[in-house]
């Protein structure tokens, strides 16, 4: 019984190491692209984030506002009150930057905590459906591909309009939001659903899910414990891409006037509001929203495309 | 002596392979020389990552990208043929250099008849017309062994079983009548009844047609009916060449002695299986001096310094090892 | 012969192979049965190796799943330590603990994202055997048991190379203190010197722990090395049963002698093979009577016709006609 020698192995690194020393870690170093998307999304996510904190003022307490102000231009002092706006203010005399702060703040909520849904709901069918197999699969992904065949936009708006006719109106405001999530996470779950399928069927033949078995592991166990680990991968590729299709079907949503309420304008509000200056020469209140809109979408989207590259010839 | 009248028909010298990686350049062969005299059977044994198919895959200028040859020279019949261009390569191979894979799937094209490759293969190294280059390549499916052979030439490769489709693979690769064949890991896809047919193809078509063959593979057993000479890799280094009797009942290289006492034999009385502790180290890993010093139970200090080149110890023998060297023992090992 | 640890009788598995139901509807296509195993009987007796060995199609790893309860036999029952149990029926909890299994690919048959210590004490946790400091405790006690280091409990299975994690696999089985274990071509994905040391690390450890081995494998040399009786499977058959060392000194079986004489061996006998006959046949429409009468050099008429039952050998038992007209039992 003599052990492998092990050869020249340096000593275990710290876990801080080992994560800047991983090839994952490498390939982002060496992508331009990928890091650029990461400090726009960091930006974005830090200032909507701490909003309350670091905000001008806070456009939602009608105390701040001086009616003054309203329509300001960008970096103009405003002909009544003397005051700059960087990126000048609406019809009420909000700061425009503090709108976008508050409004990603909104959009960003409702985008991860759907994405977040759709995650669960999805791993949890897709597990399922694989480790069961047989008809229970072939149902369940049957349903799936019904709901592929509709527009993602079209279920969010069936389930915010059914959801409507529950809800009573006292309550439609508060609920609003959490419909809206609802909405956007049941129309996402598929593709989370078909990829952990897929992986999970050629995990459950793999000879450690194998061993698990043969000491009689629960189902449940081998399920979340053994096989959810290792299809996690291609799952975060997914989750990542999903973040901006649903914060751009939010903004969908609520530019329809279907999305959130009033008092918790997103950045799809604003747009809607925005866009009927446009005619009128208050170009700012629509645009400002619009390309906050665009370079979060696409900066978390390229991050999924660039996630999906990084994992995939790597997966060992 | 009979090998060191003629010239070799492929020389290799000084092969270094490297695979640049963002953690270094990994050497998968480093500095390997040997050489394939006409007609006959080269076995070429390693563990896995030995490289012992890197060997082959640079002779025909198969090595896959980022991999490089960095240095050394392959000639056959005396002429370069490591730094051909592409097209000048393509000739070489399948005309000159014949080729057998372990899965015979990769060889074959799923969409065209064997008839088709086959004659495309003969009619693009050779000047003869459709008929006659069919009728050549019915023979040759009749000599491989393939029951009617006429008949069966039509079918698509999904038809034949797997025996069956590594025999024309085998037909393929000496249709153009090469005068080497490289076998890598012929068999070891295949059943053992079925193993053992093949290699029986494989060794009495190109002792008729004289071609050499490098065969490769982690299988001594297989060797040991077949090869003329067998080259044993360690670590992408030479260990050990030698005529296959001698290597096999009385190896020079300790490696090379732990590796034949480890495989379990058909005959043999002992409860316990020789070992090598440890394992063969990973390319990025490789001890300075001897490869194989830190598992050697005879290394003293020159093994731990410096790499031991091959030495010449008559009768076709040569391997790598301070042992053999009468300076660094001092001129007491050597009787 | 004292009560074996292990006894099956009649074991058959077939699988479902038909197309699609709307396939067979269309085109009035049959359903398709490949049969794996047909009416596999044999007996292990504590402390032994008994080997399965077969080309492919032979069905050897189905009976070790079969075995472990990963597969449920379609007919035939298997008896652990005098509890039967049934086809149909599942395998009890209080059996399970009492066997185990190692697995080809050392490559896969441990988690990837899970650390060694986890992984080696998973039966444990699983069967409820330890707490957890002492389980933690126990994982890194076999480690050094199967010749790791027991600091190695907080890596991860990629950190090691394959003969290493083999031996990982095998503490894993140990963990649970098992009698018995089931090891399906353990070597097989190995190269050769690390195969030497698993093979000496199984000897060893089945001296030191009293442990019964069944194990599957294609290699008739690590078979030979390693069985105290062999099992010799064809086309889901089982076609000779046999002492170890006997099996290859006095084969009875005209297949077995068949598979002998195929291995290429490093004895340099010079000997000219005898060029084996024809291929395995496919194992959803296996030839009648005795599978092996296409590729059988004495088929007479009766082979062709029924399947033979397995006779009496001096170490042993086959199932040959040809035998029987031989050398009558």
């Amino acid at each position: 019984m003599t052990p492998e020698t092990p050869v020249s192995e340096p000593k275990t690194p710290g876990r801080l190491y080992r994560a800047w020393d991983s090839d994952l870690a490498y390939a982002f170093r060496t992508a331009p692209v990928a890091i650029v998307a990461t400090v726009v999304v960091l930006i974005v996510v830090v200032c909507s984030v701490f909003a309350p904190l670091i905000a001008p003022m806070n456009p939602y307490n009608p105390a701040a506002l001086n009616l003054m102000n309203g329509f300001t231009p960008p970096m103009e002092p405003n002909a009544f009150t003397g005051e700059v706006f960087l990126l000048g203010t609406d019809g009420q005399g909000r700061d425009m930057l503090s709108t976008i702060m508050y409004g990603t703040r909104t959009s960003l909520f409702v985008g991860a905590m759907a994405v977040l849904f759709a995650m669960v709901m999805g791993i949890s069918i897709g597990l399922f459906a694989g480790w069961r197999g047989g008809w229970v699969d072939s149902a369940l992904m049957r349903i799936a591909d019904v709901q592929l065949a509709f527009p993602a936009i079209l279920i969010a708006l069936l389930v915010f309009g059914i959801a409507r006719g529950f809800i009573p109106d006292a309550l439609r405001d508060q609920l609003a939001i959490w419909v809206l999530i609802v909405a956007i996470g049941l129309s996402d779950w598929v593709q989370f659903a078909r990829v952990v399928r897929g992986a999970s069927m050629v995990e459950k033949n793999k000879e450690y899910v194998q061993a698990a078995r043969v000491i009689g592991a629960h189902p449940l166990k081998i399920m979340f414990r053994h096989i959810l680990p290792n299809v996690m991968g291609p799952v975060l590729v997914i989750a990542t891409i999903s973040l901006a299709l649903a914060i751009i079907a939010e903004a969908t949503l609520s530019f329809l006037g279907v999305g959130v309420p009033p008092t918790q304008p997103s950045l799809g509000t604003l747009i809607r509001v925005g866009q009927g200056f446009l005619i009128s020469g208050e170009w700012w209140i629509l645009l400002f929203p619009a390309i906050t809109l665009l370079a979060l979408a696409l900066s978390v989207n390229l991050l999924g495309d660039w996630l999906r590259d990084a994992l995939n010839p790597r997966l060992r | 002596m009979t090998g060191a009248m003629t010239d070799p028909l492929l020389s290799v010298r000084d092969l270094v392979v490297e695979f640049p990686t963002r953690r270094g350049t990994l050497r998968a062969l480093d500095r390997v020389s040997f050489d394939i005299m006409p007609g006959e059977v080269l076995g070429m044994v390693g563990e896995s990552g030995a490289g012992k198919s890197i060997t082959g895959a640079s002779i025909i200028g198969l090595i896959e990208p980022p991999g490089r040859i960095a240095g050394g020279e392959i000639r056959l019949k005396g002429e370069r043929i490591d730094n051909l261009r592409p097209e000048a390569m393509r000739k070489v191979r399948g005309r000159r250099i014949g080729m057998v894979f372990q899965d015979p799937l990769t060889s074959l094209n799923p969409l065209y008849t064997v008839a088709q490759q086959l004659i495309e293969t003969i009619r693009t190294h050779m000047d003869v017309s459709e008929a006659e280059a069919r009728k050549r390549a019915v023979a040759l499916l009749d000599r491989v062994g393939i029951p009617a052979a006429a008949r069966r030439i039509d079918d698509y490769p999904h038809h034949f079983s797997g025996g069956m489709r590594q025999r024309v693979v085998i037909a393929l690769a000496l249709c153009a009548e090469p005068e080497l064949v490289i076998a890598d890991e012929p068999t070891t896809a295949l059943d053992v009844s079925v193993q053992s047919q093949i290699i029986e193809v494989l060794k009495d078509i190109c002792a008729e047609r004289g071609a050499a063959v490098m065969l490769i593979t982690h299988d001594m057993g297989v060797i040991a009916e077949t090869a003329d000479r067998v080259a044993v890799l360690y670590a992408g280094r030479m260990a050990e060449i030698g005529p296959v009797r001698e290597v096999i009942t009385d190896a020079l290289h300790p490696y090379t002695a732990g590796l034949m006492g480890s495989i379990p034999t058909l005959t043999q009385e002992s409860d316990r299986l020789v070992q090598i502790p440890g394992a063969m180290p990973r390319l990025h890993a490789i001890p300075p001096g001897c490869a194989f010093n830190p598992r050697c139970e005879k290394a003293f200090a020159p093994c731990r310094e410096t790499r031991p080149e091959l030495m010449d110890r008559g009768n076709g023998r040569e391997v790598a090892c301070w042992l053999y060297d009468t300076v660094a023992t001092g001129g007491m090992r050597n009787a | 012969m004292p009560e074996p640890l292990l006894k099956i009788e009649g074991l058959t598995r077939r699988f479902d192979v038909s197309r699609p139901w709307l396939n067979r509807v269309i085109e009035r296509d049959e359903k398709q049965y490949l049969t794996a195993n047909a009416d596999v009987s044999f007996e292990i007796a504590r402390g032994e190796t008994f080997a399965l060995v077969g080309e492919s199609g032979s069905g050897k790893s189905t009976i070790a799943k079969m075995v472990v309860g990963l597969l449920p036999p379609s007919a035939g029952t298997i008896t652990f330590d005098g509890q039967r149990i049934d086809a149909g029926a599942g395998v009890p909890r209080s059996l399970r603990r009492r066997f185990q299994m190692i697995f080809q690919d050392p490559f896969a048959s441990l988690n990837p994202r899970w650390r060694v210590g986890e992984i080696i004490s998973e039966p444990i946790r699983t069967f409820g055997l330890m707490n957890a400091t002492d389980a933690r405790a126990e994982a890194a006690r076999l480690l050094e048991v199967v010749g790791l280091s027991a600091s190695d409990v907080m890596k991860y299975p990629h950190e090691f190379s394959g003969g290493q994690r083999q031996r990982i696999a095998i503490a894993r089985a140990l963990s649970s203190k098992p009698e018995f274990i089931v090891c399906d071509e353990p070597t097989s994905a190995l190269d050769v010197s690390v195969q030497a040391q698993i093979l000496n690390l199984m000897r060893d450890l089945q001296d030191e722990f009293g442990l019964t081995y069944l194990l599957i494998s294609h290699d008739l040399s690590v078979v030979r090395h390693m069985a105290t009786r062999i099992g010799v499977l064809y086309l889901g058959r089982l076609v000779e049963v046999a002492q170890g060392r006997r099996l290859f000194s006095e084969p009875q079986h005209p297949y077995t002698r068949m598979l002998l004489d195929a291995v290429p061996d490093l004895a340099l006998s010079g000997r000219r093979r005898r060029p084996v006959e024809g291929e395995i046949p496919n194992p959803i429409s296996p030839p009648p009577g005795c599978a092996f009468h296409p590729r059988c050099p004495l088929a007479f008429d009766r082979c062709r016709q029924e399947i033979p039952l397995p006779r009496p050998t001096p170490a042993g038992q086959a199932a040959c006609h040809a035998l029987a007209e031989v050398a009558p039992a």
